[in-house]
């Protein structure tokens, strides 16, 4: 075989190969949003601009994982699989408006927040919307579960999903540049 | 020099005392090395390590670019106009989404239709290599868009490098190296594309969407990766890019190979030459024929085929739709590389000679490239035509026929007798091209050689004329036989086609001269044929899986 024969079968080796990454268009795949990851944070915090809370992964029950993370100008949304409840089980959206129309409200678990539950179907498995309103901008979390025993699961998507302050990411980008820049206008 | 008498060609042809190279001096066209490319990689490789390594040790150098960038950034905000940010918004929609797509389906159908699937894989390739490189540097990076500014257009994902700027960068480049057909054009495509880079880009910087060195880097990365994959593996010498009627197999015969042929006739074979044209390319898809002048006025001509790489790879390719649609016909293996290719036509030719059956006589081989490019020589067949422009009367026949009768008796097949390939000379009838030749054929390959002279010769006579004048030769069962053969694939496609435009159908009226004989079945099975085939479908499934998969990815839904 010749160096270019090789060298062609190389490169279609890695087209194959890397044509397995899930690259969405624009680039828009970014790693699991962590709730430390701080370059990651801030640009969430620009997908909605007028967001006060920036949703993020603060830590990840037994059985559960996360997947990377789609951030644009309209938002972030990322997704928690779960080894009981089946992949995608939770979809979390950042977004600056919600639909709240058919939710009830609920007591909220987060500070500064309005809390809207919506149950869709409870028969095979569970799946229901419960939604974060909170000044400029909204967190979905969308369940849906292949399984009973939606409540044990829900409360662990309670630990799983942390909420971060604006304010704290436009400090982060302060105390970087001592001061000089800041995230937003 | 001096004038001598061939016996062979019946000619003069001037010598020109021959020279062996020396080692160290490089061959008449010596192999294009693509150093361009490995320069363009090896650059961009360190650059990137550079770059990546100094961001992760030195987190201040990150923010002091963010910094001065940003009040870059900031001073264009400030100064924005409303009739500037209108254009620039439309700007902006046109490359961020129509420019990648529309320009990207055009060129891949375009490389469709010219048939040019080599440069079209690499084309599609690039965008992918593309896509999947900037995703995890910019997830390593993770650059957020500019600070302290609102962001006036769609984006997404980290911004360094910029994915948008990559993807346009490496569309436009890709026109540029598979649809533009020469350097000089390439110069000014050139300036054009980097014309309409920076003006999205300063749409984006405009729009503070991105940092300039995010354009920098994604433009970097979209030029470099499709320049070098062309370079690589579609090289300008080898694969080049006209909108010239032609077969791809034919080579360009001017410029430096005209220079390398002349230079290598003098010096390996004696011939001094001092013109090059390229004749019957439209029958010939193997190689490159021509014609060469000698520098003597009186000597005769020569004729020489420039076989390459790429005729080996057409080769392959044929023998591959072959096997899959009938089976590997006997000693169908592929030739290795090119010079055994040259040197098998060479060996046939002598051997033809040898027996006495009329061929065009051989010169010799001269390297033009080693490995990659032979020009293999005869004499010219001067004053002689196509068996099918003659007047092709019993004498003809007789004589045509006669050529296959000596192949049988020297156990030899030609396997591609069609009428391009028998030539008539004052009279006579030669065989040439005998590249496909055989020594020691199948009884099958034997019987195919008979039929299709036959069916040649009564293109311009009658089948009744061709049978009783065979029948002369051959018995009239080996006729039957050779009928019973021939059909589809086992007739080279000029042949093919000039029996389709003849309103006779006298592969039938053959037939029904010669005794009635089982038909051949040119059908043959092997486990070989199955995997092959399964093989390629499993490849082709993949391909277009993968290839739907990536559409959205490398920005072309």
């Amino acid at each position: 075989m010749t160096t270019r024969s090789r060298l062609v079968v190389v490169v279609l080796a890695l087209l194959l190969l890397t044509s397995c990454w899930d690259s969405d268009q624009g680039g828009a795949n970014v790693p699991v949003p962590w709730c430390d990851n701080w370059g990651l944070l801030m640009l969430e915090a620009q997908s909605v601009p007028s967001a006060r809370l920036i949703p993020c992964v603060e830590a990840l029950p037994l059985g559960w994982s996360a997947a990377p993370a789609w951030v644009d100008h309209e938002g972030t949304s990322f997704v928690l699989n779960s080894s009981i409840a089946g992949t995608e089980a939770v979809t979390v959206d950042l977004l600056e408006l919600c639909d709240v129309e058919d939710a009830v409200r609920v007591p909220s678990d987060i500070s500064g927040t309005e809390r809207y539950e919506q149950v869709e179907d409870i028969v095979s498995g569970f799946s229901g919307r419960r939604t974060y309103v909170f000044d400029g901008g909204c967190t979905a979390l969308r369940f849906d579960f292949g399984v009973e025993a939606a409540a044990a699961l829900v409360n662990e998507v309670s630990l799983a999903v942390g909420f971060v302050p604006r304010e704290a990411i436009n400090e982060a980008v302060r105390t970087a540049t001592d001061g000089r820049e800041q995230l937003d206008p | 020099m001096t004038a001598t008498t061939n016996a062979r060609s019946g000619g003069h042809r001037a010598h020109h005392r021959k020279r062996r190279r020396p080692v160290g001096e490089p061959p008449p066209l010596p192999r294009e090395f693509s150093r361009t490319a490995w320069i363009l990689l090896g650059a961009f490789a360190s650059l990137t390590a550079l770059w990546l390594t100094g961001i992760h040790l030195y987190e201040e150098m990150g923010i002091w670019f963010n910094e001065r960038e940003g009040a870059f950034l900031r001073a264009l905000a400030e100064n924005r106009t409303g009739w500037l940010t209108d254009a620039m918004e439309v700007v902006h929609t046109v490359g961020y989404t129509w420019a990648v797509p529309v320009i990207g389906w055009a060129t891949l159908i375009l490389l469709v239709v010219a048939k040019r699937f080599r440069h079209l894989l690499v084309y599609f390739g690039s965008l992918i290599a593309i896509s999947a490189l900037v995703s995890p540097i910019s997830w390593d990076v993770a650059r957020p868009r500019p600070w302290g500014l609102e962001q006036l257009a769609p984006w997404a994902g980290f911004s360094h490098p910029s994915l948008p700027d990559a993807q346009l960068t490496a569309v436009l480049v890709g026109v540029a190296y598979s649809l533009v057909p020469n350097k000089a054009y390439r110069k000014v495509f050139g300036l054009i594309i980097a014309t309409v880079v920076l003006l999205f880009g300063f749409s984006r910087f405009y729009l503070a969407v991105e940092y300039p060195t995010d354009l920098l880097y994604g433009a970097t990365i979209g030029a470099t990766i499709t320049a070098a994959a062309f370079l690589l593996i579609c090289p300008e010498t080898v694969f080049p890019v006209g909108f010239q009627r032609g077969r791809t197999a034919h080579l360009d015969l001017g410029g430096a190979r005209g220079v390398a042929i002349k230079s290598a006739l003098a010096d390996q074979l004696g011939f001094v030459i001092v013109a090059v044209e390229a004749v019957g390319l439209a029958d010939s898809a193997g190689s490159t024929p021509m014609r060469l002048t000698p520098a003597d006025p009186a000597a005769v001509p020569l004729f020489g085929k420039l076989y390459a790489s790429s005729h080996l790879r057409s080769d392959r390719w044929y023998k591959l739709g072959r096997t899959l649609l009938y089976g590997r016909l006997e000693d169908e293996s592929r030739f290795q590389n090119v010079r055994r290719l040259v040197e098998r036509e060479d060996y046939l030719l002598r051997l033809m000679q040898d027996a006495g059956i009329r061929s065009a006589a051989p010169m010799g081989i001269a390297t033009i490239t080693p490995e990659r490019e032979y020009l293999i020589v005869t004499e010219f067949l001067d004053n002689a035509m196509e068996v099918t422009d003659a007047d092709v009367d019993e004498a003809i026949i007789d004589n045509a026929l006669e050529l296959v009768r000596m192949l049988w008796d020297h156990g030899l097949a030609h396997r591609d007798v069609k009428p391009s390939n028998v030539m008539i000379k004052g009279g006579q009838a030669y065989l040439i091209d005998v590249a496909f030749g055989q020594v020691r054929p199948s009884p099958w390959r034997e019987a195919v050689d008979l039929a299709n002279m036959m069916l040649t010769l009564a293109l311009r006579s009658s089948s009744k004329l061709v049978y009783d004048r065979a029948t002369l030769l051959f018995t009239e069962e080996e006729i039957g036989e050779a009928f019973a053969a021939s059909r589809g694939i086992t007739l080279p496609s000029q042949l093919r086609k000039e029996l389709k435009a003849d309103a006779r159908d006298l592969a039938d009226e053959f037939r029904a001269l010669a005794p009635p004989t089982p038909r051949l079945s040119i059908q043959r099975w092997s486990l070989r044929r199955i995997v092959l085939a399964l093989w390629v479908v499993l490849l082709a499934c993949l391909g277009v899986f993968f290839g739907i998969g990536n559409l959205q990815g490398i920005g072309l839904l």
